[in-house]
């Protein structure tokens, strides 16, 4: 461990806990940009929907050492106005939360995790829950980099990669009240299928073997 | 007696048939002596000329391989070796989702046979099978096992065979055969997770079928988004 890295006791109140992942994920995600506005020292909590359509969320994740934040949003296609749903400190370094998700419409979620050696790592998906339907999203953090993992648990037996997830483009703010995602078409993303890629490669990984593109006909 | 020699005739006749009729399995020995002229190196090359990767494929048609895509990732050319002689390859057909692609050899020199396909919607949990490949460029390396697992869809289609014959990086693009010496899969990836002990996955070959329909799919809307990217 670094001479830099946080040492965090017991001792700290969940607010500092907020506090510093913030600072972090601010320092080293956004340190260039210099905020227009007073940064809010925390975000808001996320308040989970209570009436309407819903879907459960469990979330979980692999042990850290780090400090880690999990997050929605109050505007979920731009992914802007974070709302804490829970973090490392109220879990004791694994995440393990749960709550509600408004159903039939986009969801993004976010985790921000501060390695120790100040190293951090932001990852944000976007996916559309359903109806009475249980997911579980699952943050791994590794050595080299962190990911989300989207699940419909809703038979336990049969867990199944989440079919309308897809990962948004990260973008750094210093403001919470800020856009997290790069702008996409979500409808577009969300409605696009899903197909499993075996090769792990891009079409332009073969570019310069594939066969010839048809030449169209002029006549045409 | 005249009739019971008859009734002995037809019944060696009919043990006969029965014992000619069925496809005999052979030692592995005998089944790679039958595959081995069918599978080759895939070796890969950058922009310079220089070594990037290598993997295996498999004659399926006179002058014609399956590989995995992935073995050809980021290559700007690949050549077919087997004994020193070197083929110069080229892509025919993609499928990058399967991990699927066709690759051809002009040099009419290249007079590989073609290895028999079985059918791989009729495999079963135990049978024996060999892989031929070229795990970490060593050429020709054969091992043996079971199928230990047949992995299928909701639709239960036949997504994967698992195989205790174990392979490693190089193998990929190499053949996993029958005891009669016939296709049955492309050996395409090992689960190195931790704790995981010879889990090792080949794609089916059936999936040939599908692939001239699912590379013009593929191809037809790569070369579309290119188009209208350049026109934007």
């Amino acid at each position: 461990m670094s001479a830099n890295a946080p040492v965090i006791t017991r001792q700290e109140s969940d607010f500092d806990m907020k506090r510093r992942v913030l600072l972090f994920a601010s320092l080293l995600a956004g340190c260039a940009a210099r905020p227009q506005a007073p940064v809010p020292a925390t975000p808001l909590d996320y308040l989970a929907p209570n009436t309407g359509p819903r879907a459960t969320l469990q979330i979980r994740s692999s042990q850290v050492a780090g400090v880690g934040m999990f997050s929605s949003f109050e505007d979920q296609r731009a992914c802007k106005g974070t709302r804490m749903i829970t973090n490392t400190k109220a879990a004791q370094n694994q995440l393990k939360a749960s709550t509600a998700l408004r159903a039939d419409e986009p969801a993004s979620l976010w985790f921000a995790y501060v390695a120790p050696g100040n190293r951090v790592c932001n990852v944000a998906m976007t996916f559309k829950p359903l109806k009475d339907r249980n997911y579980l999203v699952y943050a791994n953090v590794t050595e080299l980099a962190c990911a989300l993992l989207i699940q419909d648990i809703s038979d336990p037996s049969n867990p199944k990669l989440e079919p309308t997830r897809f990962a948004r483009t990260y973008v750094a703010t210093s403001n919470h009240d800020g856009t997290h995602c790069a702008a996409t078409d979500v409808d577009t993303q969300l409605a696009k299928p899903r197909k499993p890629n075996l090769s792990g490669l891009k079409m332009d990984d073969l570019k310069a073997l594939l066969p010839a593109a048809p030449v169209e006909d002029a006549g045409k | 007696m005249p009739g019971n020699n008859v009734r002995k005739f037809l019944s060696f006749l009919s043990l006969a048939l029965l014992c000619c009729g069925e496809a005999k399995a052979l030692e592995p020995d005998q089944v790679f002596k039958l595959i081995s002229p069918s599978v080759w190196l895939v070796r890969t090359f950058d922009a310079d000329g220089l070594p990037l990767s290598s993997g295996s494929a498999v004659v399926i048609h006179p002058y014609k391989l399956i590989t995995n895509c992935h073995v050809l990732g980021r290559a700007r050319s690949f050549s077919l070796v087997k004994d020193r002689v070197s083929y110069k390859g080229a892509l025919e057909e993609v499928d990058i989702e399967r991990d699927f692609c066709l690759i051809s050899v002009a040099d009419e020199r290249f007079d590989a046979p073609a290895v028999k396909l079985a059918d791989s919607d009729h495999l079963s949990v135990g049978q024996r099978v060999v892989t031929l490949g070229n795990p970490r460029a060593l050429e020709m390396t054969l091992s043996d096992g079971l199928i230990s697992r047949l992995q299928k869809n909701d639709e239960e289609q036949l997504e994967a065979i698992q195989t205790s014959a174990p392979f490693s990086p190089g193998s990929s693009g190499g053949g996993l055969f029958d005891m009669e010496g016939r296709l049955i899969g492309i050996t395409q990836r090992i689960n190195v997770s931790a704790g995981s002990q010879n889990l090792n996955f080949a794609l089916p070959i059936n999936w040939l079928r599908d692939l001239p329909a699912r590379s013009k799919a593929q191809l037809d809307e790569y070369y579309a988004a290119a188009k209208g990217a350049a026109a934007k």
